[in-house]
């Protein structure tokens, strides 16, 4: 599909069409209105109070109810991206960062235990860590994980700092089958190629930029700062990063290394709230997630870490795994008391589009909550409501 | 009179006769008493080294130093703790702790009347604090008289006088002091707590006292719980234990104190400055907020039970008094010139070194000989610029051996380099110079730390933001102790630690958990061991 830069004033009209009975109201995703309806997923969501409680059951009852995994997973290399955003010391005083914005590591063994129950043949364990290429193994232990815990949930678990080349001998080039909102393709660590299945473990906490970081957003990480960070290579990658993507991605002063596909329309917003969502959108839509969990037991809201001023703890006590992330994210969003298909200038959207409604766009899922199959708790007796947390009047 | 608690001083036992009557059925009880006696004996009979001060300030001299300094309490209650501190009463805190060295107020250059008053208080409380084999040394504020002060700290028996703040007369005042005790025909000592900038300087007496360490604490800037972070996103820490290694390194044995006061702390932070000091091979000199004196005056079981924390942490480490003969376990070496222009730089230097958990080692300028430099596989010298042609060919042969040297633009050929610094190969070692005489100390030690690369330090540590840590070993490098601070108010879990070399058994050590075993993993470079919690402070020791 071609991007359409300069829409004419009919193809205007008939995505404005498009937009009024879709809900949405963006154009450069091409011929939207031509376009089917975007896939509905099935998801769960299941009340969880404490990561002391038994995960390996809860987890194990919300992959039966969304269908189960075994065909999924039986004999496969599985992939699952990590949401571990931040530097492992910044911290919300005396939380630990999987009990604010990092996954818990407690959820992350017992998805790799269900795996390899189920029959997964490696289980992946992947992050861009920021601004480091160390190994992801380091990382962890950086955040107090148990690592042998970890190791022993599963038959093999291996780990992948995707941040730089890693273990990989070159970077994969994955296309973005849309054409890209943003970028027509970008270069990635092996190990998102390289893999049968892959899922993404998200936090259920919002985020400055993109108003929610959720399992769509958490694919932002999958991008290697070695050739989109601050101080990637001009020509090629550099492999020592140390520095985020705020340059390249967020404000657009700099492009990728030249040996990675550069951006499509240098001309358009150099603003976060535009940008972002879109790359996210690009990036997922290049590295389709099969696989959503996303850990709303405990997280934060006002941000997605510490660095942001006025975000803090909450305990929304949920969990929440889809099989399609936008109706995850649409579901997801909707427990944190937001509308998913809220516009641009709406919480949490307040300065940014809507990065679901973005996806649907480009028909990667629907972010309509009658169409998506939700099972196990309902959405209302999830309910955590975010804006009234942040603002203290929960 | 001997010097009490000094190498010559004697001691007051008395004699006890076997052929006493009732010696038999005292006999159990004398063995006891001898035993504590004997105890507190030895731990004043090795001099200074074996002091454990505190600032045990009062009197009617101390109202009007507090008073003139405006830090004079408020509340009455809290002045009249100030005022009357003096009462035999106070002395029995003392009973349960290791502190044996009081530093009392004696001097400030108040009118004579007041000044009459404080003398003839505090030499009573002298007499009594000698009867428990306490030593007490005076403090001597800034408009003291010297000749009077020293005369009459003769006359009371005072152990020493120690300078506490800015004289103006600066060394001479203390020349003064002693000639004063010398006219009396007294030896005791004479110290200033003064600037560590000071000490690397000159760095007389027989104690190196800190005043201007630092409150250790992670420090907080904003509301709520939100802290400053530094460049490496780690929170900033205010610590010393950069302090007390640099002064270590030139003290030839001496004790380094650290003289500063507490804000408001709570019970904890107590416990912290303690520790803060004592990791590193020094001593704290336990000092108390008016709240905390006013609530032990007044016996308060809750400010007693705080006393007594403070206590266990200050026996823990006097029992474990032999780790502080450990040296630095590193692989990485700082050359230290402190008394040069930039001693301030030179300070950051080794504090971000310590931030970043990299062991070091400090060599004194004028202690740097090949000999020195055994063991080291990195040495940074960009306090010496320009180096002398002796230096230079030290650390030029110490590079061709296989070394890295990290050092100033005098090192440079040719052009001046456009980059922070360059690299250069120098016979089987290499040459990181930098364009600048004063690098950035934050630049620098993230610059040495990826030169030397992370495995290759000896140590590495996970999960530390807020702890920091200190990294000894004996000679043989078969004993190995890593100390461990948690600075902030929350206990850390699941901190690990990679050491390298062969170690068959660590044990872990705490203030305030009985002695544990820890498991030790292998790694490639040497084990792995795991501190499931770290409340405040801990030790592994290796073997």
């Amino acid at each position: 599909m071609q991007i359409n830069r300069h829409p004419t004033r009919r193809q205007w009209l008939c995505g404005s069409a498009a937009a009024v009975a879709g809900g949405l109201s963006f154009g450069r995703a091409g011929s939207l209105f031509a376009a089917p309806p975007a896939p509905a997923g099935v998801v769960s969501i299941a009340k969880c109070p404490s990561y002391d409680e038994n995960l390996v059951a809860e987890l194990g009852a919300m992959f039966d109810q969304i269908g189960g995994i075994a065909t999924l997973v039986g004999g496969k290399t599985v992939t699952i991206k990590l949401n571990l955003t931040g530097s492992p010391s910044l911290r919300y005083g005396a939380y630990a960062p999987g009990v604010t914005h990092y996954v818990h590591p407690k959820l992350v063994g017992a998805c790799c235990h269900l795996l390899g129950r189920a029959g997964a043949r490696r289980i992946r364990l992947v992050e861009s860590c920021w601004a480091s290429a160390d190994a992801l193994e380091e990382y962890m232990l950086d955040a107090g994980w148990n690592l042998k815990a970890l190791e022993s949930a599963a038959p093999l678990v291996e780990f992948e700092n995707t941040n730089a080349l890693g273990q990989g001998k070159r970077y994969s080039r994955l296309k973005v089958p849309h054409g890209g909102y943003m970028y027509p393709a970008f270069d990635l660590n092996h190990a998102y190629e390289d893999t049968d299945v892959f899922m993404t473990m998200a936090k259920l906490k919002n985020h400055a930029t993109c108003g929610v970081t959720l399992s769509l957003k958490n694919s932002f990480g999958t991008s290697p700062a070695s050739i989109y960070g601050d101080d990637a290579g001009s020509e090629e990658p550099n492999e020592s990063p140390r520095s985020g993507r705020g340059l390249v991605f967020h404000n657009g002063k700099r492009g990728p290394a030249r040996c990675s596909p550069q951006e499509l329309h240098p001309d358009t917003p150099r603003h976060g709230g535009y940008r972002v969502p879109r790359i996210v959108v690009d990036l997922v839509a290049a590295r389709p997630i099969d696989l959503q969990i996303i850990d709303g037991i405990e997280s934060v809201v006002g941000g997605e870490g510490p660095w942001i001023r006025g975000s803090k703890y909450v305990r929304p006590g949920v969990l929440i795994v889809g099989a399609n992330p936008v109706s995850t994210d649409a579901v997801g969003a909707a427990v944190m008391g937001y509308d998913p298909r809220a516009d641009r200038g709406t919480p949490p959207f307040r300065d940014c589009d809507n990065t679901m409604k973005l996806a649907e766009a480009v028909g990667i899922g629907t972010t309509d909550l009658a169409r998506i199959d939700v099972r196990g708790v309902s959405i209302k007796d999830a309910l955590c409501d975010y804006e009234a947390h942040w603002r203290g009047k929960a | 009179m001997p010097l009490r608690g000094s190498p010559q001083g004697g001691g007051r036992l008395g004699v006890i006769s076997p052929f006493s009557p009732g010696f038999g059925v005292l006999f159990p009880l004398l063995i006891l008493v001898f035993t504590l006696m004997a105890s507190a004996v030895s731990a004043r009979a090795a001099g200074a080294e074996g002091w454990v001060p505190t600032r045990w300030t009062g009197g009617p001299v101390e109202v009007f130093h507090r008073s003139r300094n405006k830090t004079l309490p408020a509340d009455p209650r809290l002045r009249e703790t100030v005022r009357q501190w003096y009462s035999p009463a106070t002395l029995e805190l003392l009973e349960g702790t290791p502190i044996n060295c009081l530093l009392v107020t004696w001097s400030a250059g108040a009118d004579p009347a007041t000044e009459r008053e404080q003398r003839r208080v505090v030499s009573n409380y002298v007499r009594e604090a000698h009867k428990r084999e306490i030593v007490v040394l005076g403090l001597v504020y800034p408009g003291a008289e010297a000749p009077a002060a020293g005369r009459s700290a003769a006359e009371a028996e005072l152990d020493g006088l120690v300078m506490d703040g800015d004289f103006p007369a600066g060394e001479r005042f203390g020349e003064r002091v002693r000639e004063a005790l010398a006219g009396k025909g007294k030896a005791a000592v004479v110290f200033p707590i003064t600037s560590l900038e000071r000490l690397w300087r000159e760095g007389q007496g027989p104690v190196l006292a800190v005043s201007d360490s630092l409150w250790p604490r992670v420090r907080v800037f904003s509301e709520g719980s939100s802290v400053t972070s530094g460049p490496s996103g780690d929170p900033w820490i205010d610590a010393n234990g950069w302090r007390v290694r640099s002064l270590r390194a030139r003290a030839g044995g001496r004790p380094v104190w650290l003289g500063h006061k507490p804000e408001k702390p709570g019970p904890e932070e107590y416990l912290r400055a303690v520790a803060d000091a004592a990791l590193a091979g020094g001593r704290w000199i336990v000092s108390l907020d008016d709240e905390l004196r006013a609530g032990l005056y007044q016996k308060q079981p809750e400010v007693l039970a705080t006393w007594r924390r403070l206590a266990a942490y200050l026996n823990f480490f006097e029992e474990h008094a032999e780790w502080r003969r450990l040296s630095p376990r590193a692989r990485l070496a700082i050359v230290l010139h402190g008394a040069g222009e930039n001693s301030a730089l030179s300070g950051e230097v080794l504090n971000l070194f310590s931030r970043r958990h990299m062991p070091y080692r400090i060599i004194d300028r004028r202690d740097l000989s090949r000999a020195a430099l055994s063991g080291t596989e990195t040495v940074v010298a960009v306090d010496l610029e320009p180096p002398t042609a002796a230096e230079r060919q030290m650390l030029a042969d110490f590079a061709a051996a296989g070394g890295l040297v990290v050092a100033g633009p005098s090192w440079a050929r040719g052009a001046a380099a456009t980059q922070a610094y360059s690299v250069e190969m120098a016979g089987r070692g290499r040459m990181a110079i930098y364009s600048k005489a004063i690098p950035d100390p934050d630049t620098l030690s993230l610059d040495v730390l990826r030169l030397v690369g992370k495995e290759k330090l000896g140590l590495r540590l996970y999960n530390v933001s807020p702890i920091l840590s200190d990294f000894a070993s004996d000679s043989s490098g078969k004993r190995v102790l890593l100390g461990l601070l948690n600075y902030s108010e929350y206990p850390v879990e699941s901190v690990t630690a990679r050491i390298s070399g062969e170690f068959r058994s660590a044990r872990l050590y705490s203030p305030e958990a009985a002695v544990s075993d820890l498991p030790l993993e292998k790694t490639p470079q040497g084990v792995e061991i795991v501190i499931p919690q770290l409340s405040i402070c801990a030790a592994v020791l290796l073997e």
